[in-house]
């Protein structure tokens, strides 16, 4: 009996395009119109591989004398993919032609149950849902609507607890909406790159994917604040806040990605990581600039927490002033008395006359009397 | 003092900028009180000492402020050519006679000092001095010559001589605290006055000389209204019209003795000067045996800042100096006899909590340049009361306040450096029972303590610093909440003063649940 397999031609991203049953042999695959799986792939030749049924009964798959080649997938990297000219399939194997990846399978392979298209069924019956549905509440749509949901909720509960002033109900209305105003153009922009690949929005996903991100910097600032407020010397809790800003910004680039590029998951988090680290970078030389600009500002005491304090790490008053000997260190390094010196020196003798000069030496000895 | 003081005192926000010198420059007390607040947001000069006849630089006056000038010295001309057209009676026109004789006996013994920028050769102010001693030393105030000491090089100080042309004075010493510098001339004057230590009775009359406006030599009758009491030093209070250009004139009674030195004025003829005791101690000391000219002008200015600052420093938060209860809280208030102290509340219907404004500030500055002024030192208490907000609103409203608008005192870049600051939660130890606090805190006192300090360029091993301080843990106790927030500004210090006063005003706050 002639063997039946089953070639899934896949995207780059590793998705399912097109499957095509093969039950009798010779077939051929190839861009031209008389090859049995007709692929789009201008990298692949008209007549690039060739199925044949090999003595033992097995199906084998023969290069045509493609331009590109043949190549068996390897299993962890590209760099573990070998040319071949003849590969025998089993179900799994992958082999790559051009830039299309063909995957063997057999027809008994499973497929998940069918999801219930909970917007265009008719009329309700009164028959009981099946039971595939009963466990299957959490569609993409309800999930995007519950974590915007619950992230506004998060902004509003954010704006309530740190309003003190009479006007508190608009700020408690308005502050989250202008959140997610902001947040809503940023899906915007994201929706129109994925209309640009994959012919349709998706807003309301890249929409929740920002709001959730937007709850989780929230979340995180709040968890800096507590961890200064208990202990506000820690130089480690602002490295670590840096950390997780700069990952969850990674991880918000990563997943609009994942919506909206044709590019496979491990170049999607590497340009991710790329944009987030260029952002990084540019902040920190910004900051490291314009530290050295004069200003007459105070540095942040942090915030106070509603928490007794109990809890808080302290020091004692000889250890705080201890520690602020530094800032003794700190000041005096920024006066540069070398680049005073001529001027002072020149100065001196204008000022007191050319008789100063002799004098100079004996008055700085005089100075400390 | 006069009810002068008392109006203008409470500016709403800032710190040292907003403090009361003993006089101000002629705009912020036009102003209303809020916008006077603003003006001196924007101009970050302060401080006295208007004498000097400056045309450019940051004290110029504003629009309105000069067109007020205007219409006032119009009022002045006129009602001066009322007074010399129609003498009211016989003793009017002997005092004229008097002030008449005093110009004419003693006006060859001052000149008009003029600092020249050396870059254009344009005047940069104009000030007042006078001979005191036959070998050709002037007397004036420090200010009229700060910007020799300040921004050497750039700047030079001339005399006009008898044929006109300019000869240049230099500065031989300093009193930098009672604003008073030494020059020498290079030949002696006609005449010369000899110091004292005149002793007049209140009410006498007095004449002060000098070049307002730079509009030529003249004399104002003022009279003498005995020594300021709210400042570290005495100053005189002096009851006349000095105006800028008189710095470092003399004040003279009736026979010619030198009483004071015009140095500020606080508008609407209260003016001040600097008792002439100082001046004689300064022309002492640059005639003892061990003195030389001195070559290192800063060098002087800021040891005369440090000696001037340990003596006020030492005693300031010691124990059993005055504390106020605000609410809750006991905190230090009137640190020494020379602080003033203002208290204000905030309850605006429908505010959910109420605000506390306590604030006390050294009444008295010691000018160092345009942009610096040294000796300043400020309390502040805010004490916030809720009964309405919950916890984690009144910790936000707490916030809020110990940050306020994260600024220091003004200065610039060519003065000081930035402030750097150390946050830390701070533990003290509990108070011993006594004093007026009903029931002292059970167990230690937890506050979150910030210092920021910066360093003057100029001026050696003297230092600004901020420190503010909120008790931990006092808004979570419903259903009233309270909190503090406390700062203590200090100017031109050292390091171990800041680290002293630290400790010292830290230990005196306290608080009960």
């Amino acid at each position: 009996m002639a063997p039946v397999i089953v070639i899934e031609v896949l995207d780059e991203r590793g998705q399912v395009r097109s499957r095509t049953r093969l039950t009798s042999f010779p077939a051929t695959a190839g861009r031209g119109y008389d090859s049995h799986i007709m692929l789009d792939d201008p990298y692949v030749d008209a007549r690039h591989l060739r199925f044949v049924e090999a003595a033992d009964g097995r199906v084998v798959a023969e290069d045509a004398g493609s331009v590109n080649g043949t190549w068996l997938l390897g299993r962890r990297t590209a760099a573990a993919d070998e040319r071949v000219e003849r590969a025998p399939l089993a179900p799994g194997t992958e082999l790559r032609i051009g830039r299309t990846v063909l995957r063997v399978r057999l027809p008994d392979e499973p497929v998940p149950p069918a999801l219930v298209d909970g917007t265009r069924s008719p009329a309700p019956s009164l028959a009981p849902p099946p039971p595939a549905a009963r466990g299957r509440r959490l569609t993409p749509a309800r999930v995007t609507a519950g974590v915007t949901a619950a992230a506004y909720a998060a902004f509003a509960l954010s704006a309530y607890e740190s309003t003190v002033d009479r006007a508190a109900t608009p700020a408690v209305l308005f502050e989250p909406l202008a959140y997610v105003t902001l947040f809503a153009l940023w899906a915007g922009v994201w929706a129109l790159a994925n209309r640009a690949t994959w012919h349709r929005f998706n807003f309301a996903a890249h929409l929740a994917i920002v709001m959730a991100a937007g709850a989780v910097a929230m979340l995180l600032v709040e968890g800096v604040q507590w961890l200064e407020y208990l202990s506000p010397d820690t130089g480690v809790v602002s490295l670590v806040a840096i950390a997780a800003a700069l990952a969850l910004a990674a991880g918000l680039l990563a997943a609009h990605l994942s919506l909206a590029s044709a590019a496979p998951r491990r170049r999607r988090w590497r340009r991710a990581v790329a944009v987030t680290a260029t952002l990084a970078v540019v902040l920190g030389v910004i900051g490291v600039a314009s530290d050295d600009e004069f200003d007459y500002e105070l540095a942040d005491p942090g915030e106070l927490k509603p928490a007794s304090g109990r809890w808080a790490r302290t020091v004692d008053m000889g250890a705080f002033l201890a520690e602020a000997e530094k800032l003794r260190a700190r000041t005096d390094s920024l006066v540069t008395v070398p680049a005073r010196a001529p001027e002072a020196d020149s100065a001196a003798a204008e000022t007191a006359g050319a008789s100063a000069l002799p004098h100079e030496k004996k008055s700085r000895q005089r100075g400390h009397r | 003092m006069t009810t002068g003081y008392v109006t203008r005192a409470p500016v709403a926000g800032g710190s040292i900028r907003s403090s009361v010198g003993a006089g101000e420059h002629c705009c912020p007390q036009l102003v209303p009180r809020r916008a006077a607040g603003r003006a001196r947001r924007a101009q970050p000069t302060r401080g006295p000492h208007v004498l000097p006849d400056r045309q450019f630089g940051p004290r110029r006056r504003s629009a309105p402020c000069r067109t007020l000038g205007r219409a006032a010295a119009l009022a002045a001309t006129l009602s001066a050519l009322a007074l010399a057209t129609v003498p009211r009676d016989a003793r009017a026109q002997q005092r004229q006679g008097t002030t008449a004789d005093v110009f004419r006996r003693f006006a060859d013994r001052t000149l008009r000092i003029q600092v020249t920028e050396a870059g254009s050769a344009a005047k940069a102010s104009v000030g007042t001095g006078f001979y005191v001693d036959a070998e050709g030393h002037v007397l004036t105030n420090y200010h009229v010559v700060a910007q020799l000491v300040t921004a050497p090089g750039r700047y030079r100080a001339e005399v006009a001589g008898p044929d006109g042309a300019a000869a240049p004075l230099t500065v031989a010493a300093l009193d930098v605290v009672h604003d008073l510098a030494l020059l020498a001339a290079p030949r002696p004057g006609p005449a010369f006055f000899q110091l004292g230590r005149a002793e007049v009775p209140r009410g006498a009359r007095l004449y002060a000389l000098g070049h307002p406006r730079d509009l030529g030599l003249s004399i104002v009758e003022g009279t003498y209204n005995g020594l300021l009491e709210h400042t570290l030093y005495p100053k005189i209070h002096f009851t006349g019209s000095l105006n800028p250009g008189m710095s470092g004139g003399p004040a003279l009674d009736e026979d010619g003795a030198v009483v004071g030195v015009n140095v500020s004025t606080g508008g609407d003829g209260l003016s001040f000067l600097v008792p002439v005791a100082y001046a004689t101690d300064l022309l002492d000391r640059a005639r003892g045996a061990r003195f030389r000219p001195a070559s290192d002008l800063l060098g002087d200015v800021a040891r005369q800042l440090r000696d001037y600052q340990a003596a006020y420093v030492a005693p300031l938060f010691a124990p059993g100096t005055p504390t106020v209860s605000l609410g809750a809280f006991t905190v230090p208030t009137t640190p020494a006899p020379f602080f003033r102290c203002w208290a204000d509340a905030k309850r605006t219907a429908g505010q959910p909590y109420e605000l506390v404004d306590h604030r006390c500030s050294t009444d008295d500055e010691v000018y160092v340049s345009a942009e610096q002024s040294s000796g300043v030192v400020e309390v502040r208490h805010r004490v916030l009361t809720s009964t309405r907000l919950d916890a984690s609103q009144f910790a936000a409203l707490h916030s809020r306040e110990f940050e306020g608008d994260g600024e220091g005192p003004f200065g610039s870049d060519d003065e000081v450096t930035a402030f750097k600051c150390e946050t830390r939660n701070v533990r003290l130890k509990a108070v011993e029972a006594g004093g007026h606090s009903a029931a002292p805190a059970a167990g230690e006192r937890r506050l979150r303590v910030q210092l920021c300090v910066r360093r003057y360029r100029k001026l050696e091993r003297l230092y600004d610093a901020v420190l503010r301080a909120a008790p931990l843990g006092t808004g979570v106790d419903a259903p009233r909440r309270v909190g503090l927030v406390t700062t203590l500004t200090m100017s031109g210090v050292t390091f171990e003063s800041v680290q002293q006063l630290t400790r010292r005003y830290l230990e005196r706050v306290s608080w009960h649940r």
